[in-house]
C-alpha cells in the first residue's frame, strides 16, 4: 500500500531530522580537524618574532626548533611559529596572518616560502575544489575572504549554502576516512606504494606544470601582479611594521632543470623580485640551496634531513642580510639570489 | 534461504524490482517511518563515497 500525501511528508520529516542529527555529529567530529587545531595553536601563542607562511613546502621545509636553535630564540613568545599548512592558497595565507594579527603575534619578519607562480597566479576556485584545508575559506572571515578568490555565480551561490551546514563545509574529513580504506582496500596484494606525509609520492607529479604549457603560462605571469591576496599581506605586514621575506624554496634538481632555469622562469624571477622590491619585501632564491637530491622526499617536498639544511641555510640568510632589522625596507641582494 | 540471499531480495523488493518482500521482513511499505530512515541511510551514502571523484592528493593534512 503506498504512502498517504501526509505519511510521504511524514517520512520526509523523519528523513530531514537525520540530516540534522547527521550535521551535528559531522560537527563533532571535525571540532578539533586540522585547520582548527591550528587557528587554536594561533590564539595561543604569547607572540612570535618571525612567523613563516606557506603551504606544505614550509610545513615541512621550515624546522622550527633548529631555526629556534639557530636564531637564539628562546622562551614565550621569543620563538619562531609556523603558520604554513599544506595544501592552501595565498589566500589562506593571509586568513591565518590576519588571524596571528588579530591575537597580538606580532612578528617582526613574516617569511613566506612559495611554489613556481603562485604569488601571481589569480586564485580562482570552484566549490567542489573547497576541501580539506581550504575548507578554513567556509569558516575563517568567509565573507571577508571572497574579495580574494574568484568563484562563478553558481558556486558563490552553493557557496553560501555549504558553508551554513557543517556536513557540507568539513565534508572532505568524512571522504578523507573513506578515501584511506579505499586505498588501503586497493593496495591489497599489490607492490607497496611509496608514500610520505602528505599522500602518494607519485601524486605530487600532478602538482607540477605540464611542460608544454609551462612556457606561455610563466610568460603570461611575468607581466603580472602580485596577486590582490599577496598584495593585502604586504599591506597588512606593512601596518603591523613586520618585513616580508618571499622564499623562492629549494626544488629537486629534476624541477629546476625543467622549470627553474628556463628563460620564461629567469624573466619571471627578476619580475617577482620587481614586485617584491616595489612592495617593500625581499626576495630570496632558495630553489638551488639543496642541490642532494636525496634530501627530497617527492617531486617537490623536502625530507626531514633537508628541511635542517634548509633552515639552517635560512636562518644564515636572515643573520646575514640582517632581515630582522628595520622593517619594511627592501634590500634584495645579488647575494640572496644565490646559494650561500 | 541463505541471509545474503535474503538481504539481496530485501533490497531488490526496495528498489522495486521484487514485488513481495522475503519472509521476515519487518516493515510494510506503508511505514512512513521506515521510509525516511531508508532515505536517510541513502543520502548519508551518497555524501560518504561522493569524494570518489575529487582530486584528493592531500589525505593526511
Amino acid at each position: 500500500m503506498p504512502l498517504s500525501k501526509r505519511q510521504f511528508f511524514a517520512s520526509l520529516l523523519v528523513l530531514a531530522v537525520c540530516l540534522v542529527v547527521a550535521n551535528a555529529f559531522v560537527a563533532f567530529l571535525t571540532r578539533h580537524s586540522l585547520p582548527r587545531r591550528f587557528l587554536s595553536g594561533i590564539a595561543n601563542t604569547p607572540g612570535a618574532p618571525i612567523v613563516a607562511l606557506g603551504n606544505s613546502l614550509l610545513v615541512v621545509g621550515f624546522d622550527v626548533p633548529e631555526f629556534n636553535s639557530l636564531m637564539d630564540f628562546s622562551g614565550p613568545g621569543r620563538q619562531a611559529i609556523n603558520l604554513a599548512m599544506g595544501s592552501t592558497n595565498p589566500v589562506e595565507h593571509l586568513l591565518f596572518l590576519r588571524y596571528a594579527f588579530s591575537h597580538n603575534v606580532r612578528p617582526k619578519l613574516v617569511i613566506y616560502g612559495f611554489l613556481d607562480s603562485q604569488l601571481t597566479d589569480p586564485v580562482v576556485l570552484s566549490n567542489s575544489e573547497i576541501i580539506g584545508n581550504h575548507d578554513v575559506l567556509y569558516y575563517l572571515d568567509p565573507e571577508y575572504a571572497r574579495r580574494f578568490y574568484h568563484l562563478s555565480p553558481r558556486d558563490s551561490a552553493e557557496f553560501e549554502v555549504v558553508r551554513r551546514a557543517a556536513m557540507l563545509a568539513d565534508r572532505s574529513a568524512v571522504w578523507a576516512k573513506v578515501e584511506i580504506v579505499r586505498r588501503r582496500l586497493a593496495a591489497h596484494g599489490m607492490p607497496p606504494v611509496e608514500e610520505n606525509r602528505f599522500g602518494r609520492v607519485k601524486d605530487f607529479s600532478l602538482l607540477e606544470p605540464q611542460q608544454g604549457e609551462y612556457a606561455p603560462r610563466v610568460d603570461a605571469a611575468a607581466g603580472a601582479p602580485l596577486t590582490p591576496a599577496v598584495q593585502e599581506i604586504l599591506r597588512q605586514a606593512s601596518a603591523a611594521r613586520a618585513r616580508v621575506v618571499f622564499v623562492e624554496m629549494p626544488m629537486p634538481s629534476r624541477h629546476r632543470r625543467l622549470f627553474y632555469e628556463n628563460p620564461s622562469w629567469i624573466r619571471y624571477r627578476a619580475h617577482l623580485r620587481a614586485l617584491a622590491a616595489a612592495g617593500g619585501a625581499d626576495y630570496i632564491n632558495a630553489s638551488g640551496w639543496i642541490a642532494d637530491d636525496s634530501l627530497f622526499s617527492d617531486h617537490i617536498h623536502l625530507n626531514a634531513a633537508g628541511s635542517v639544511v634548509f633552515t639552517r641555510m635560512l636562518a644564515e640568510a636572515i643573520r646575514r642580510e640582517k632581515l630582522m632589522s628595520g622593517a619594511g625596507r627592501s634590500v634584495s641582494t645579488s647575494s640572496m639570489e644565490e646559494a650561500p | 534461504m541463505t541471509r545474503l540471499h535474503w538481504l539481496q531480495h530485501a533490497l531488490e523488493y526496495l528498489g522495486g524490482a521484487q514485488d513481495a518482500p522475503p519472509p521476515g521482513f519487518p516493515f510494510a511499505l506503508s511505514n512512513w517511518f521506515f521510509w525516511g530512515l531508508w532515505w536517510a541511510g541513502l543520502t548519508l551514502l551518497v555524501y560518504i563515497f561522493s569524494g570518489q571523484s575529487s582530486k584528493f592528493i592531500y589525505i593526511d593534512f
